[in-house]
């Protein structure tokens, strides 16, 4: 068994209306000099399974099906077995896999 | 002169609510025979054209259309796509078929996050296909709008192909016809408001052309979309 987290978020490029519109409240809170706010998507999943490659292949095959749209979003994951910590949602990053989408060139902030 | 009517599959997902809406303005045409077809359904029973309704299919979760896409119908309504079928996705059913990838691009949040519901002006920018052939190119018509995820927008690669191709159905644009950013009430990629497939026998539109087919419901210009359908289907 293996607990994953899977971030998405919009890709570099595309507009993101929640993430300008955060940025625009922030400064009311007496926040200034905060930039490029994007906000996305946190998701976490427990899957079945020994081979932690084959999991990684299963996630990403679901990231890029369902729980992301690469179209519009970027995502990555990272899984490590389930059990290795308590069942807090603590996160582990060093110990974990982590795998990244973007094979693509991403397109350049544009003007 | 034959009776046939064309027959209109209506595809009803968990969270569907125009449904009702298409099927009523649909039975306004003597030559349309419109029926429902439930999600969960293998058989599209010989449809004309198949129509992915308005609403709020699996409330928007995760992103809109994107469970939906999943429906075991939906199998069903691609191979009828590709074999040539006649689809029409309204709204939630553009972004059902965005996220099935038989249309191009995707359609996020609204500029400004704000929920959009008012009469839209449209320019007709295609006329050549089974969806507008009763319109002229440059006509301006009035649908309205009513949605919170009607933000089109494709990567720059494809936008260009898509401009290349003409593949552009409708416009946000003021009433004289410009196609302005003041005129765009969601912040869509070149005001995109409707699209083609690549085969011209897909559209889909966030406008509803439903909603003004019938002049006491303050319209009538939706009339000539689903008239053009007909025509095709009747005379090809």
């Amino acid at each position: 068994m293996f607990r994953v987290s899977v971030y998405v978020s919009p890709k570099k490029g595309v507009a993101d209306p929640q993430g300008a519109a955060v940025e625009r409240a922030l400064p009311a809170l007496g926040h200034s000099g905060v930039r490029n706010i994007r906000v996305g998507r946190y998701i976490t999943l427990e899957v079945e399974g020994d081979d932690a490659e084959k999991v990684k292949a299963d996630v990403d095959d679901m990231c890029r099906r369902l729980l992301a749209n690469p179209i519009i979003e970027d995502y990555f994951f990272e899984i490590a077995p389930a059990g290795s910590e308590s069942s807090s949602a603590k996160r582990q990053p060093s110990s974990a896999v982590s795998e990244r989408s973007g094979a693509e060139p991403q397109p350049r902030e544009g003007t | 002169m034959t009776s046939r009517r064309v027959r209109f599959g209506i595809v009803v997902f968990p969270g569907s609510n125009c449904e009702y809406d298409t099927h009523h303005a649909l039975s306004t045409f003597s030559e349309a025979e419109p029926y429902y077809l439930w999600h969960k359904d293998h058989d599209l029973r010989d449809p004309d054209c198949i129509v992915l309704p308005g609403g709020f299919s699996y409330g928007d979760y995760l992103r809109t259309g994107a469970i939906a896409r999943f429906s075991p119908i939906m199998r069903e309504v691609a191979a009828f796509a590709s074999d040539g079928g006649l689809v029409l996705g309204i709204c939630n059913g553009f972004q059902i078929l965005t996220e099935a990838h038989l249309l191009h691009g995707a359609l996020r949040r609204n500029r400004g996050l704000r929920f959009v519901c008012r009469a839209q002006h449209l320019r007709v920018e295609r006329t050549d296909t089974p969806f507008t052939r009763r319109l002229r190119v440059g006509q301006v018509i009035q649908i309205p709008v009513n949605h919170n995820e009607g933000n089109w927008t494709a990567g720059v690669d494809h936008l260009q192909h898509i401009e290349k191709e003409g593949l552009v159905a409708f416009r946000y644009c003021d009433p004289e016809g410009n196609v302005s950013d003041a005129a765009n009430p969601n912040g869509a990629v070149n005001n995109v408001a409707g699209l083609f497939s690549e085969g011209l026998n897909i559209l889909g539109m966030m406008p509803h052309p439903e909603r003004v087919c019938e002049a006491i419901l303050g319209g009538t210009d939706g009339r000539a979309i689903f008239q053009s359908i007909i025509d095709t289907v009747l005379e090809p």
